[in-house]
């Protein structure tokens, strides 16, 4: 690691830095524990697993890794659960970045009324609205269709409308309106100005939102219910539900479950970054 | 950057459009070889529900992956015995069973076939006011039922569902090395299975592994310490000639609490749930563990080398009472666009063949006499002097109009381990919603 | 057309609105609906009027257990916007300034907000069983057995616990927002305060923190709604009963009792169910509405 000497660097806060680099690292160790022990536990066969529970496998094997991503499919849960995710990230951004945008820079009456409709939707259960839902969906016959719940997932734009209004408040008007005066049209200025600038948010937003709509459980509970469409947290799910049988098979499935969100979160932070230090700065 | 990461989304999701469009009719063929179109159509256009030339689908919904085995196999057989019938089937969650299946049912869409766990549960009788499930009285023949089974099927004579294939029981499973490390057998009396935990504890195992936390398992467990220590107080309950709030019970959970104290359950049992429980006996850190007789293959599954048997805990003087509850089958939707199908598929569940591939592949205790379970621990556990009730049955049986004791308990019963609930207020509140 | 052209932010909110309403208000409208009936999910539905809510807030057992579950719920949501929020802040703030390490920290915090909720039942069975879990072997280990405890089935420490756990699963989610809100202050900023002589905590306090307003507002906001409706984390380690005497009974669970009962007595009531949310809506509500005026006379919102 380069030590960087910038002009922050006192001695003072040097000793604040290294003291605070011993509680991140053992705050952190806790999380390297746990995953370390899954993924090792993956590899062990069923008897290790039961006298070693804890422990460095006696002997690795891929059987678990068979069974699970070949025999039960979880190939297919993966595929689902990237083109569900995708594509409700990608539909939420879009959508909710436009209201977001709409209801920080424009003042309007009845702004506010509206923002806090668009809060309402944090401060119910989901459990009880799947009547409604069901029947909505199947008049438009998308249950059991991965589309159908993109929508309902962009449809919970709550959260996000929230963060964006509340982060694109920040966008200095001078730059929108010199826009404006040029002549451009309101989507050009949102294309090339707003959202450029909320980046950094929109990345943040888009990440969290990610991490929700692949570990969701329930929607596809509820809507997703033939194995060609199902999830990997359904299907993580499914060993749990029977969890003295399938606990062999739960390492495995946990371990295909989380791995390619860490490497998505890995590649995203590296935009996130880029974005930030790239990105037009705030005087 | 991100506008063309952003573009690209937008087509991902365009293209998983297109896709999923296509892949209705592909998700068709990975699930089935029927087409689902062609069927509907003809079923829409002929009187008759069941076409000729197309095949009867049937969706079947479980509620726990436990049970999804024993249903695959079942199915299996019904399709190889009617090659003109597609069944499929789902798995569902326990806890949202219900409010899914209400759902698909208002919905117009229920499926054609689903368990039910019958007469035990009160929305049975709605389901079947409600005109959702078809009489089955005449259709299935429930000749080689016992009553006792039949009880759980049965709305004002009309049978609704098919009875389940097991009558199941709850047995001390013990681990049968560490007895014969600790020169121990099983136990004759109920005050040589108290000893026996002493000496166990003092050998430094778990003696009875249970999970506090979790109500199902302290009922699992509650209910044969009642039968061994009062087995005369659940005979005359059973028939309706004893209170709940009776001294005897309180007794036992007095006996309960007591064990949990000296460390019986093991350190902190408030603290386990199922999971933790059975783990702990299927790892060998537990002697034992009573649980239900559903659980005979779990462990198996979970530790091929564990070398384990099971028994019912006798009373003070070595009688053994078996507490017997009949599993629920499945009940037909009285919607299903495939009667006849269903119907066969109903009667072939109910037939001692369809129960016997039930057994064998779920390694239950068999509920009819003609189904023999091959397996020596269920052999061992069976064995018994007396059958008796379950208290929670009683509960359910003898419980007042408007009253549900059976929730209340659900919610209650792991304070009075805890200490924040006497006894007797426990039971005081159980008595008040009974008749 | 020009009535858009004349509003032009209508061009941008009326798909956001037209897709949220009808997948999230139009459910919300049922439920408001369903609260005033009794309901088993199928069937016809029997008007009740005001019954579920009288039984709620008077009927001695149920009024206990929903008081005390939101209860539970108002400690754990102090704990939220003081503990966690604190810890996301500084949190942020390392990362901001560069500590060592930085890149790999901002990964592990995250990590575990990613993990799925099966997946923290899990870990909290590898960790807290207190006869498998990995705490009570190392105190039986090291030789302090007197210490084994029940964890989650001591209803002393039963929250606490939940409240670590959580903030363990969480601190992720709300560091990052703190995070991508400092890297907005100037770096003009940061180097005159130095150069001024200004320590780090003087930087920390008089020039980061102020210009973190759209940041705070946001966290504060969302972690006490969040704080009001948490389900996940509790139920899966308190299951639908709420843990050991309800010590981590939240409304939320209540909620899901009261509705659904379990599998084996079946008991669907979905008009209690949601009266409850109602109720519970009403109370959320009225608590953000008296937030957002907060925080507006602290100036964090405009």
């Amino acid at each position: 690691m380069k030590r960087t000497y910038s002009i922050t660097d006192t001695r003072a806060s040097r000793i604040v830095k290294n003291f605070f680099f011993v509680v991140l690292l053992l705050y952190t160790l806790i999380a390297v524990a746990l995953i370390l022990i899954t993924v090792l536990s993956s590899f062990k066969t069923k008897s290790d697993l039961v006298q070693n529970t804890l422990g460095f496998p006696q002997s690795f094997t891929l059987d678990n890794y068979e069974q699970v991503l070949l025999k039960d499919k979880f190939w297919l849960y993966f595929i689902n659960s990237t083109i569900l995710t995708v594509g409700g990230v990608a539909l939420l951004l879009f959508i909710s970045s436009m209201v977001g945008y709409g209801l920080s820079k424009f003042h309007f009456k009845g702004r506010n009324g509206i923002r806090t409709y668009f809060l309402m939707g944090l401060m119910f259960p989901i459990q009880l609205g799947i009547l409604p839902l069901f029947i909505m969906l199947r008049s438009l016959d998308l249950i059991n269709n991965l589309f159908g719940l993109i929508l309902l997932y962009a449809a919970n734009m709550s959260f996000a409308v929230f963060v964006l209004s509340n982060f694109l408040r920040t966008v200095p008007n001078a730059l929108i309106e010199c826009a404006r005066i040029d002549g451009a049209s309101e989507f050009r200025i949102y294309r090339k100005i707003i959202l450029p600038m909320a980046r950094p948010v929109l990345s943040t937003v888009g990440l969290i939102s990610f991490v929700t709509m692949w570990n969701d459980f329930y929607m596809p509970l509820v809507f997703l219910t033939k194995e060609s469409v199902r999830t990997l947290t359904l299907g993580v799910y499914r060993y749990m539900n029977n969890f003295l049988e399938n606990w062999h098979l739960v390492f495995a499935a946990v371990t295909v479950a989380l791995v390619p969100v860490i490497v998505v979160f890995f590649l995203f932070s590296n935009q996130i970054i880029a974005g930030l230090t790239g990105g037009a700065v705030k005087e | 950057m991100k506008k063309s990461f952003k573009f690209i989304a937008m087509l991902l999701v365009l293209v998983s459009v297109a896709f999923l469009a296509l892949g209705c009719a592909s998700s068709a063929t990975t699930d089935s070889p029927s087409a689902e179109d062609t069927n509907t159509q003809t079923a829409a256009d002929t009187p008759s529900p069941q076409p000729s030339a197309e095949k009867a689908k049937l969706l079947v919904w479980e509620h726990t992956p436990q049970f999804e085995e024993p249903l695959k196999q079942v199915i299996e057989a019904f399709k190889t015995q009617n090659p003109d019938i597609d069944v499929e089937y789902e798995i569902k969650t326990a806890d949202q069973y219900y409010n899914l299946l209400a759902t698909t049912i208002q919905a117009g869409e229920a499926p054609d076939l689903f368990w039910t766990n019958g007469t035990a549960t009160s929305n049975y009788g709605s389901y079947a006011s409600q005109g959702v499930l078809m009489d089955l009285t005449d259709k299935v023949d429930y000749s080689i039922y016992p009553e006792a089974a039949m009880k759980l099927v049965d709305i004002d004579g009309h049978y609704y569902s098919t009875p389940g294939a097991t009558a199941d029981t709850r047995a001390v499973y013990y681990n049968k090395d560490i007895f014969d490390e600790l020169g121990l057998s099983v136990p004759k009396t109920f005050d040589e299975f108290e000893a026996d935990m002493q000496t166990i504890l003092d050998a430094g195992y778990v003696p009875l592994a249970l999970g506090g936390s979790f109500f199902w398992s302290t009922l699992f467990t509650f209910e044969p310490i009642l039968a061994a220590m009062e087995p005369d107080w659940l005979q005359a309950a059973a028939k309706g000639e004893a209170r709940v709030n009776d001294p005897h019970v309180a007794a036992v959970w007095e006996k309960m609490i007591e064990w949990g104290n000296k460390g019986y359950f093991g350190v902190g049992y408030l603290g386990v749930d199922e999971g933790g429980q059975l783990l702990a006996f299927s790892k060998g850190e537990a002697a034992m563990t009573i649980t239900g007789s559903w659980n005979v293959s779990t462990f198996s599954s979970n530790n091929p080398d564990l070398n384990y048997g099971a028994f019912q805990l006798p009373t003070k003087d070595g009688t053994r009472p078996m507490i017997v509850t009949y599993a629920c089958g499945f009940a037909v939707s009285a919607n299903t666009e495939y009667p006849e199908a269903a119907v066969k598929f109903a009667q072939f569940l109910a037939s001692v063949e369809g129960q016997s591939i039930w057994v064998k592949a779920l390694n239950g205790v068999p509920g009819l006499s003609e189904v023999v379970s091959e397996d020596p621990v269920i052999a061992e556990m069976t064995q018994h002097d007396i059958q008796v009730e379950s208290f929670y049955s009683i509960l359910g049986d003898y419980a007042s109009e408007d009253g549900n004791p059976g929730q209340i308990m659900e919610e209650d019963a792991t304070k009075v381990l805890s200490g924040n609930l006497t006894p007797e207020e426990f039971l005081n509140s159980l008595d008040a919603l009974m008749q | 057309m020009k009535f858009f052209k004349k509003r032009p932010y209508l061009q941008f909110i009326s798909p956001g609105i037209a897709l949220y309403s009808i997948f999230v208000i139009v459910p919300v409208l049922f439920a408001i609906f369903l609260s005033f009936h009794e309901w088993s999910g199928i069937g016809s539905m029997k008007f009740v009027g005001l019954d579920n809510y009288a039984k709620l807030l008077t009927d001695p057992r149920t009024s206990e257990i929903f008081l005390n579950a939101l209860g539970n719920n108002l400690k754990y949501t102090l704990c939220v916007v003081t503990i966690i929020l604190g810890v996301q802040l500084v949190f942020a703030y390392l990362l901001n300034i560069n500590i060592r390490g930085a890149k790999y920290f901002r990964l592990m915090i995250f990590l575990p907000y990613v993990i799925s909720t099966a997946i923290i039942g899990f870990f909290t069975l590898i960790v807290f069983d207190p006869n498998l879990g990995i705490l009570n072997n190392i105190l039986g280990l090291v030789g302090r057995a007197d210490l084994k405890s029940a964890w989650f089935g001591d209803p002393k420490i039963a929250f606490v616990l939940l409240v670590m756990v959580i903030l363990w699963q969480s601190v992720g989610a709300g560091m990052m927002i703190f995070y991508a809100n400092m890297k907005d202050v100037p770096k003009s900023m940061i180097e005159a305060s130095v150069i001024d002589g200004a320590g780090e905590w003087k930087r920390f306090t008089n020039i980061v923190i102020p210009m973190l307003g759209p940041s705070f507002t946001t966290n504060i906001m969302l972690g006490v709604i969040w704080g009001l409706t948490i389900f996940d984390i509790p139920f899966l380690i308190g299951g639908p009963q709420g843990g050991i005497n309800n010590s981590i009974d939240f409304v939320n669970q209540f909620f899901y009792r009261s509705t659904f009962g379990s599998a084996y007595f079946g008991e669907t009531s979905l008009g209690f169910g949601a009266c409850i949310s109602v109720t519970m809506f009403v109370i959320i509500f009225s608590i953000s509405l008296m937030l957002s005026k907060l925080l507006k006379r602290f100036k964090f919102n405009d």
